[in-house]
């Protein structure tokens, strides 16, 4: 095998970059409609606020002590380590099938109504698979392509849609009920599943600076607001009750009559799902110890298709497992809850 | 190793029982002028030394001068004082020394009562002059290529190079065929690891023969990193060579081949060219991305072709889909068949192309331009939107001639799962592709770096050639890439 080098963090955070983008891209009626952009703009920022604060506890950990939440299991709580490993295996599962389902449905909706869900699955698993096999460091240099090619999908969408921009006063105003936007935060809480992966794989990178998290969700929230300007201003009132509201977007974006404009919206969303769940099968092999790497990939990439499988057959399983509430719960527990309370224990032994 | 004997006789007999008197063995025996009548034996293998230079500066020599009452090991010594003129003379002890001299054009001295032997350089076999390398022709530059002799591709390169740095190491490898190698370095720029490694490589080397610089090629890359794209550089150009070798690469030479093989060997390796150093940066920086944009056609046209013809036509400008919809409707096969077909009808010619006499080229030019690319469209059996398609691919590939095997390989693959899973397909192939070349290595060192892993020194020399006044200012050296071993 090739020598494991720590490799710089901010290439980790790039990756998770193109992680969280998948939330935006793969929006399905989760922001509520008839809200004004500015709205929704708030609920951005407040969402993304409390994403930073879910960040502290891993951030803490890499940046003083200079370690990860399973080296820190590991060391404080050896009998319980299996056990813990084990919630968050079954939470990378989750989090996998989670926006797995979503992309699977987004690809038979909007782009191939004849593959089957199950299809598509299987193969988007098998390349993730081969990619968890190569490594979080081999899975981050590929994240420097990805973002070059990344930024010349963003180029084109945005670029696209500027001549379909239409400013209607109403979305400049602050309107929006209490419901309206604890949905909508919650929705933009979604990208603190970001802060687990961090959590876990952080011992594989170095020289990290706490700024690189700040930038990292102020790049996010830049990506989310140009997309929602965009489907608030270029899609109007159509955008309302329509699913996959940035797909349309990227569908009426147009280069000198040039359309087709979608299709690299696909590439990226594929692109962030790849990196999601090949870093989440990445989590996994971390949490399972590394000493068996294609046994342990192996194994979760089939309990996530099997799982898929479950989920596109009962509808009830379905439904818990694209449901964002207990998604975001279970982000803020394996975030921020579980590692704050080592990080406190740790800190406390420390001081003593 | 089987030492040599003190008698002549046994050692001659030795010799013709090892090369099984063979017909091109020479041995020469004579008795010296000496008062102890001391006999001697010259062995030489015929067409591999020169006869003129053999019979008057070693044969002439040696029959003349009067030894005395000089016997044994003495004798040697006088000759290697007083007979011999030669500038090459090797003394050796055994008798695989004695095989591997001789069969490289030394003629080899024996005298009884001794076991120790000189072989003297009477090189003198045939070989091409120096000449431009086909497959690297440059615009400005050197008109100087490798050719087989290693002693050649040597000097080649010492002159220059003409630096005490520079270091030619010798490693014999191939057990049938012992060729010979030069590991060549710049002993201050070089990384002793990465030469350890080389030359670990090269000693594991288990082959029979080695004809060609293929044939180490596998040796040399690691072994943990399988992809169809090559950790290994080769050159037929010694001013390449020079070049590379001030980075701290290192070249081996291998006897009998004008090839020289560089490590370690990265990606955008590929894309720079002699002539980018040669020409003014802005125009070098306008090939290197030419360069680059061939190559992605190369590669993707087809497959993309294949699949938005099949799955996503809407994706077509109009007025190019009336067109392409129109010729594909004519034409009997489906549209992946018919990329396939295309494609693999060219790589026939190609390799028709490449080893028909050079009488035959015309005829095969005519046969492939007027049946293939005029008769099967007006017959309608293929579409010229396909052709057209799979003739820009295929001249894009040749605009970076050394990625050729991987363009092919890679195009046929795109074509394979465009066809069946549409540009999605492309996509997801790209992707195992792309985390496949980043996880290659070429000896430790990440082949995709200057781009995954970044480095942004090296930039300046990778989209664009930045002038020379900034390239001067540091020269990067190969161990120094961000995640190398070293």
């Amino acid at each position: 095998m090739q020598i494991n080098f720590k490799f710089p963090s901010n290439r980790l955070l790039l990756s998770l970059f193109f992680c969280g983008s998948a939330v935006i891209l793969l929006q399905n009626y989760n922001i509520s409609d008839n809200t004004s952009f500015l709205f929704n703009l708030i609920c951005l920022v407040v969402g993304l606020v409390l994403c930073c604060i879910v960040f502290i506890p891993s951030m803490v950990l890499k940046r003083k002590y200079n370690l990860d939440f399973v080296m820190l299991t590991r060391r404080k709580t050896p009998r319980v380590y299996y056990l813990i490993m084990a919630f968050y295996s079954a939470y990378a599962v989750y989090t996998a099938e989670y926006f797995l389902l979503r992309y699977t449905d987004m690809f038979h909706d909007k782009y191939f109504s004849d593959a089957g869900v199950n299809v598509i699955a299987f193969i988007m698993i098998a390349i993730c698979f081969y990619g968890a096999c190569r490594g979080v460091n081999i899975i981050t240099r590929f994240g420097i392509i990805l973002s070059a090619f990344a930024l010349l999908c963003y180029i084109l969408i945005f670029s696209g849609g500027v001549q379909s921009l239409d400013f209607e006063l109403h979305h400049f105003d602050f309107s929006g009920s209490a419901i309206g936007f604890i949905s909508n935060t919650t929705f933009f809480l979604t990208p603190s599943f970001i802060a687990v992966i961090f959590a876990i794989l952080s011992g594989y990178s170095e020289n990290f600076k706490s700024r690189q998290i700040f930038v990292t969700l102020i790049s996010l929230a830049v990506e989310f607001a140009a997309f929602l300007f965009f489907v608030s201003f270029a899609l109007g009132a159509y955008a309302d009750s329509q699913s996959y509201q940035t797909f349309l977007m990227s569908k009426i974006s147009q280069i000198s009559g040039l359309s087709g404009i979608e299709s690299f919206y696909f590439a990226l969303t594929t692109l962030s799902v790849f990196m999601i769940i090949t870093l989440l099968l990445c989590c996994i092999n971390r949490e399972m110890g590394e000493s068996k790497t294609i046994l342990n990939v192996s194994v979760f990439s089939i309990v996530i298709f099997v799982l898929h499988i479950c989920a596109s057959y009962l509808n009830s399983v379905g439904e818990i497992l694209t449901n964002p509430m207990l998604f975001n719960l279970f982000n803020i527990f394996a975030a921020f809850i579980i590692p704050g309370i080592y990080l406190l224990v740790f800190r406390r032994s420390e001081n003593a | 190793m089987n030492d040599l004997n003190n008698s002549i006789k046994e050692n001659i007999l030795m010799l013709k029982e090892l090369f099984k008197e063979s017909a091109d063995l020479t041995i020469r025996e004579m008795n010296l002028i000496s008062s102890n009548s001391v006999s001697a034996a010259l062995i030489t293998i015929e067409g591999m030394c020169n006869k003129e230079v053999t019979a008057s500066s070693i044969l002439s020599p040696l029959t003349t001068y009067d030894f005395k009452n000089l016997q044994g090991e003495k004798v040697i010594d006088e000759i290697v004082l007083s007979v011999l003129a030669s500038g090459e003379i090797i003394e050796i002890n055994t008798l695989d020394e004695l095989i591997s001299f001789a069969t490289s054009g030394f003629a080899v001295i024996m005298v009884d009562g001794t076991t120790k032997t000189l072989a003297v350089g009477a090189q003198g076999y045939s070989y091409r002059s120096v000449s431009e390398p086909e497959s690297e022709v440059v615009q400005r530059g050197s008109r100087e290529g490798f050719t087989e002799p290693l002693r050649v591709n040597m000097s080649l390169i010492r002159r220059r190079i003409k630096s005490p740095d520079l270091v030619f190491e010798t490693i014999t490898t191939g057990k049938t065929s012992r060729t010979h190698l030069m590991i060549c370095y710049l002993q201050k720029s070089v990384s002793p690891k990465l030469l350890k490694k080389v030359r670990s490589r090269l000693e594991k080397c288990d082959l029979d023969t080695v004809f060609a610089s293929g044939y180490l090629s596998e040796y040399l890359e690691d072994e943990w990193s399988k992809s169809i794209f090559s950790g290994i550089g080769i050159s037929e150009r010694p001013d390449t060579v020079c070049g590379k070798l001030t980075e701290g690469r290192i070249a081996v030479l291998i006897d009998g081949t004008p090839a020289v093989i560089v490590v370690p060997h990265l990606f955008v390796e590929e894309f720079q060219g002699v002539d980018d150093y040669s020409n003014r940066p802005y125009y070098a920086a306008f090939i290197r991305i030419l360069k680059y944009i061939s190559f992605f056609v190369s590669v993707f046209l087809p497959g993309i072709y294949t699949a938005l013809a099949q799955f996503h036509p809407e994706y077509f400008p109009t007025w190019i889909l009336i067109k392409t919809s129109e010729s594909l409707a004519q034409t009997p096969l489906p549209v992946t068949l018919e990329v396939i077909l295309m494609a693999f009808i060219y790589e026939i010619m190609k390799e028709a192309g490449l080893r028909i006499p050079k009488s035959l080229g015309h005829a095969v030019s005519i046969v492939g331009a007027l049946v293939i690319g005029d008769s099967a469209v007006s017959a309608g059996i293929i579409s010229s939107s396909t052709l057209m398609v799979v003739a820009t691919a295929a001249i894009c590939s040749y605009v970076t001639s050394q990625l050729y095997p991987p363009i092919m390989i890679l195009r046929f693959i795109y074509i394979i799962v465009g066809g069946l899973l549409g540009l999605w397909g492309i996509l997801l192939t790209t992707i195992a592709v792309l985390v496949n070349m980043s996880a290659k290595t070429s000896l430790g060192i990440p082949y995709l770096s200057s781009l995954a892993p970044f480095s942004r020194n090296s930039m300046r020399d990778v989209f664009i050639r930045a002038p020379w006044k900034i390239l001067s200012k540091r020269t990067i050296k190969i161990q120094n890439f961000p995640e190398s071993e070293d």
